[in-house]
C-alpha cells in the first residue's frame, strides 16, 4: 500500500458540485477504472481518500490536491492520470500524480482570481473596488455551529489584494485564510464587497489557484 | 443577457445548483443543428425524485441511442429556484443545453401520481407553453405536449392540456410517434393532421379526438371517436424484454438522489392479483427477463456508472422464477467488485442458508414485510394470499438472524373493513413483538422497534376494485384515531399517511375531464408539489372544486354501479372487465383467486402480448 497526491482542476459547472458530492464523484470515477484503490478493512469497507481542503460552492478550482491510498505498489502511476481522465465528468481534468511533500495541515491560505465582466465602465468599477478594499472595513456575518452568527473581518486578513482590468473585465486577485484552523469563503467575501459598492448579485467567476503554506510558499 | 448567462448568474444563489447544471456524467450533449427532432422529457417533481425513476433512464437512452433525435432532461425547479426564475424571466430550460423549452419539438411527462398534475401545469407555464391544448394553435412550431406513465390508465383529468398520451409501455410507441412527429415536421403539416395521424399508432391517445358527453347527475353518457380515432385505445405492452431496448449507461447525478444505483427490472407484470393494487393489473401480462441478459446488462452499467450498488426492481421480486439462480449469477461478479445487491419484496424463506449468508454480506436494508391488512379476513377480500404464520414466521427468522426493526405494510379503509379488522393490525404487530421476546437468543439489552406503516386505501381505476367508495377523510381519520387508542405497546410505533392527500388522490384517480377546470384553477391559486406535505395547500383544494362546482364526493365516495360508463372505459388495459367484476364479486365474500401459476385466472390480459404470458408457461401447457 502506498500513498500518492494527486493535483486535479474543478471548472465551468463542475464548481457547482458540492465536497460531499466530490467524494461521493470521485470515488465512482475510480470504480470506472482499474486503479487499485485501496479499501478500509472495517466491516464495510470504503476508499481512503482525502481531500487538501475543500473548495466552496461555485469556486473554481485550477489545482487541488487528493490523496488516495493504492492497494498495489506496482501499478504505474501515470496510469493514474490516464485512467481518470478517461472515465471523468465534465470540469474536472486529473493533471498530476506526485509523492506527497507537504501535510494538508499545513495548507495555510488560497491565492484566488475574481472575473467580473464588465463590457462598459470597467475602469470606474476597478476604481471603486480598489478604494472600498483600501479605504474601507469589509465584514461578513457567518453562521456558527452553536447557532447565531459571528463577525469575519476579512479587511484583516486579505493579503496582496490587486484589481486590473481590460476592455472585457475586471480581474482581482488575492489570497485568503484557507486552512483547518481558519478559513475566509472567498464567496463570502466577493458578496461582502460588492453589496458594499451597491453591486450585489454581479456575474463574476471566483477561481483558486493554488494552496499556499504558512511561509508563502506553495503546498506541495 | 443571454438566457446561457442568466441562468448562470442564478446558480450562485440557490440550494443544490448542481441539480440545474447538467454535465452529469454519461449525460448526452448533441449539436442541435444536426438533430432533427428535440424531445425535452420532464419529470414533474424535484430533480432528487426524478433521477431516480427508471422509466426516464430508459426512454432518455432509448431516444437518444437515435442520431438523428436529442433527448434532455427537465425537472421542476424547487421553490426557491422557480421564485428567482420568475423573478428575472428566465423560462424552464433542459439541463443538456440549457435551451428553453420552447425550442423543443415535442415536451413528455411521465405521471408517476396524480398529485403531480399541478407541477405539470407549472412547467409549461414556465415554459410559457399555453397550458390548454386547444390555446396552441394549428402549428407544430409550438411543442406536441406527450405524456405517459402509470397514471395514464385513467388520462381524463389531464385531457385539456396534454396533446397526446403514450398509454402503457413506451419503449417502442416513442419511436414511433417522434418517426411520426419528424415525417409531419418535415412535410409541413399542420398539428391537426399530426394529431389525427398520431390516433391511428396503437397505443396513442389523443383526447381532443374523443367527445364526451354526460348524465344530468354527472356519470358519462357516452364516450365518441373522432375523425377515424379507434374507440378503444389498446395499452402498449413489450412482448419480448430481452430483446428490448435497454440502456448501457445510467446518467449519474452529482448530488444524492433517492435512488443512486444501477436499477435492472426482472420482469414486468406480478401473478399475484392483490385486488387493490393497480400495477398488478396495470402491467400485465407477466414477462421475464432472462437471467443471462439482467447479468450482463447490470455488469456493464455498473462498470459504466461506478456505482456500488444494484437493486432488482419488480413487483415482487421472489417471484422471479430463476430467482435463486440470477442471485447466484450477480453476487458472483457483484462481491469482488464490492458491489451491493438490493433486493426489494424479498421472501427470504426461499433461500438457501449460504445464499442468505452472501445476500446478508452485501444487504444494508431492514425487513419489511408488505402484511396490507390486520386480519385474515380482510386479507382475504383483498386477495392478500398470505398467512398469519407465514407474517410471523419471517419475523421469527429475521429476529433469530440478529434483527431488532420489522416494518409492517397496512391499509385502512380497504373495501368491507370493520373496526375489528382496524384493531387487527394492532394484533398482528403485538405478535410480530411477541415473536421477538420469544427468540432464546434474542440480543441482550436489544429492544425491538415494529413500525406499522399506516396508509389509506385509494381506490384505483383497472382494478376489480374501480368501483367501490373510498373511506371519507373523516372515516379514515377516525380509524387511525382508533388505532392509536387500542394499541397497548411501545414497541409499536404507527405512521399514518396524510388523509387529504389520499383525499385528493382518490378524486383524481378516478376522475374525469370536468377536473381540468378544477386543477388550473388550483394551480392558478398557488398549488404546486401538492404531493409534498408541507407544500399540499388542502384549502386552495377545495375552493377549486367549489369554485368550479364540482363535488369531490361524487369521484372519491360514490359507489359506482358495474354498467355505469366509466371515465377510462375506453383505455384498454388488456385486463376484461367481466374479469374485474368477478373478482369484484368474489372480494365481497372474501373468496381468493390463486396466484397466476397456480391457475390462470382468465383476465384477458396476454391478448394485448399475443396470446403469451409468462406465468402461463410453465405449469401450465
Amino acid at each position: 500500500m502506498r500513498s500518492v497526491r494527486i493535483w486535479f482542476n474543478k471548472t465551468d459547472s463542475a464548481k457547482y458540485i458540492s465536497h460531499l458530492d466530490l467524494t461521493r464523484c470521485m470515488i465512482r470515477a475510480f470504480r470506472r477504472t482499474d486503479i487499485p484503490l485501496w479499501y478500509t478493512e472495517g466491516f464495510n469497507p470504503h476508499p481512503h481518500l482525502v481531500f487538501g481542503l475543500s473548495l466552496p460552492l461555485g469556486v473554481e478550482g485550477l489545482r487541488e490536491p487528493l490523496d488516495i491510498r493504492l492497494n498495489d505498489d506496482t501499478y504505474p502511476t501515470e496510469r493514474v492520470i490516464e485512467q481518470l481522465n478517461s472515465v471523468t465528468v465534465p470540469g474536472i481534468e486529473f493533471l498530476e500524480i506526485a509523492e506527497p511533500i507537504n501535510k494538508p495541515l499545513e495548507i495555510h491560505s488560497g491565492k484566488y482570481s475574481v472575473k467580473i465582466p464588465c463590457e462598459t465602465s470597467a475602469e470606474e468599477l476597478c476604481k471603486t473596488i480598489l478604494n472600498t478594499v483600501k479605504n474601507e472595513t469589509i465584514t461578513y456575518e457567518k453562521k456558527v455551529k452553536k447557532g447565531g452568527f459571528k463577525t469575519i473581518n476579512v479587511s484583516e486578513h486579505i493579503k496582496y489584494f490587486t484589481a486590473s482590468y481590460n476592455k472585457n473585465e475586471v480581474i482581482l486577485t488575492f489570497n485568503l485564510p484557507a486552512g483547518n484552523d481558519f478559513t475566509i469563503n472567498p464567496v463570502s467575501f466577493c458578496n461582502a464587497l460588492f453589496e458594499k459598492i451597491g453591486k450585489k448579485d454581479m456575474l463574476h467567476r471566483i477561481t483558486r489557484h493554488k494552496l499556499l503554506m504558512k511561509d508563502g510558499t506553495e503546498f506541495k | 443577457m443571454m438566457l446561457k448567462d442568466k441562468i448562470e448568474s442564478i446558480l450562485p444563489l440557490v440550494q443544490k445548483p448542481a441539480r440545474y447544471t447538467g454535465g452529469e456524467l454519461n449525460s448526452v450533449v448533441k449539436n442541435k443543428e444536426n438533430v432533427d427532432l428535440r424531445f425535452a422529457f420532464c419529470f414533474p417533481d424535484t430533480y432528487e425524485i426524478g433521477m431516480s425513476h427508471l422509466g426516464m433512464k430508459i426512454l432518455y437512452s432509448l431516444i437518444n441511442s437515435r442520431d438523428n433525435y436529442w433527448c434532455e432532461r427537465v425537472f421542476a425547479p424547487d421553490t426557491d429556484m422557480e421564485e428567482i426564475m420568475r423573478e428575472r424571466g428566465i423560462p424552464l430550460f433542459a439541463l443538456e443545453s440549457r435551451d428553453a423549452l420552447a425550442d423543443f419539438d415535442a415536451i413528455g411527462f411521465t405521471l408517476q401520481y396524480e398529485l403531480c398534475y399541478t407541477n405539470v401545469l407549472n412547467m409549461l407555464d414556465l415554459a410559457g407553453i399555453p397550458l390548454r391544448s386547444a390555446n396552441r394553435g394549428d402549428s407544430l412550431d409550438t411543442p406536441i405536449i406527450v405524456a405517459g406513465g402509470p397514471c395514464v390508465c385513467n388520462p381524463e383529468p389531464l385531457a385539456d392540456f396534454i396533446d397526446v398520451f403514450e398509454i402503457g409501455e413506451g419503449e417502442e410507441v416513442m419511436l414511433e410517434f417522434l418517426d411520426l412527429l419528424n415525417e409531419y415536421k418535415n412535410s409541413g403539416k399542420t398539428r391537426s393532421e399530426f394529431l389525427i395521424a398520431a390516433s391511428k399508432i396503437e397505443g396513442i391517445y389523443v383526447p381532443s379526438l374523443y367527445d364526451i358527453e354526460y348524465n344530468e347527475d354527472g356519470t358519462i353518457k357516452s364516450i365518441t371517436a373522432k375523425n377515424g380515432a379507434p374507440d378503444k385505445i389498446n395499452k402498449r405492452v413489450v412482448a419480448d424484454l430481452d430483446a428490448v431496448f435497454y440502456p448501457d449507461k445510467f446518467v449519474v447525478p452529482f448530488v444524492e438522489v433517492v435512488h443512486d444505483r444501477v436499477v435492472h427490472e426482472i420482469f414486468r407484470g406480478c401473478i399475484r392479483g392483490c385486488r387493490f393494487c393497480q400495477a398488478g393489473f396495470w402491467y400485465r401480462p407477466i414477462r421475464e427477463k432472462s437471467v443471462d441478459t439482467i447479468s450482463k446488462q447490470s455488469q456493464k452499467l455498473a462498470c459504466t456508472s461506478g456505482y456500488d450498488e444494484l437493486s432488482l426492481c419488480s413487483l415482487s421480486s421472489s417471484d422471479y422464477t430463476k430467482i435463486t439462480e440470477l442471485l447466484e449469477e450477480l453476487l458472483g461478479w457483484a462481491v469482488p467488485q464490492k458491489i451491493n445487491v438490493a433486493l426489494p419484496s424479498l421472501r427470504i424463506d426461499n433461500f438457501s442458508d449460504e445464499l442468505k449468508e452472501k445476500l446478508s454480506l452485501v444487504r444494508r436494508s431492514g425487513l419489511t414485510f408488505a402484511a396490507e391488512a390486520g386480519t385474515q379476513r380482510l386479507r382475504d377480500v383483498i386477495n392478500k394470499n398470505i398467512s398469519e404464520e407465514e407474517i410471523l414466521e419471517t419475523c421469527r427468522k429475521a429476529f433469530v438472524g440478529g434483527w431488532t426493526a420489522v416494518k409492517l405494510y397496512f391499509m385502512i379503509g380497504l373495501p368491507t373493513e370493520t373496526d375489528d379488522d382496524v384493531i387487527g393490525i394492532n394484533q398482528l404487530s403485538q405478535k410480530v413483538v411477541n415473536e421477538f421476546y420469544n427468540n432464546p437468543d434474542k440480543p441482550k439489552g436489544k429492544s425491538v422497534n415494529v413500525s406499522a406503516g399506516v396508509s389509506s386505501f385509494v381506490p384505483k381505476p383497472c382494478t376489480p376494485f374501480q368501483w367501490e367508495p373510498q373511506d371519507t377523510r373523516e372515516e379514515l381519520k377516525r380509524k387511525q384515531q382508533l388505532l392509536l387508542e387500542t394499541c397497548t405497546s411501545k414497541k409499536i410505533t404507527f405512521r399514518f399517511h396524510n388523509t387529504d392527500l389520499t383525499f385528493l388522490e382518490g378524486v383524481f384517480a378516478r376522475g374525469d375531464r370536468k377536473l381540468c377546470d378544477v386543477i388550473e384553477t388550483a394551480y392558478r391559486n398557488g398549488c404546486t408539489f401538492d404531493s409534498w406535505d408541507d407544500k399540499f395547500k388542502f384549502d386552495t383544494w377545495m375552493n377549486a372544486f367549489e369554485t368550479c362546482g364540482v363535488s369531490t364526493e361524487f369521484y372519491a365516495n360514490r359507489r359506482r354501479s358495474y354498467d355505469e360508463i366509466l371515465p377510462w372505459d375506453h383505455i384498454n388495459s388488456g385486463v376484461k372487465k367481466s374479469f374485474l367484476i368477478s373478482e369484484n364479486e368474489k372480494a365481497k365474500k372474501a373468496e381468493t383467486t390463486g396466484h397466476c401459476r397456480q391457475q390462470c385466472a382468465g383476465c384477458g390480459s396476454n391478448i394485448l402480448n399475443g396470446g403469451k404470458c409468462d406465468a402461463l408457461c410453465k405449469n401450465m401447457v
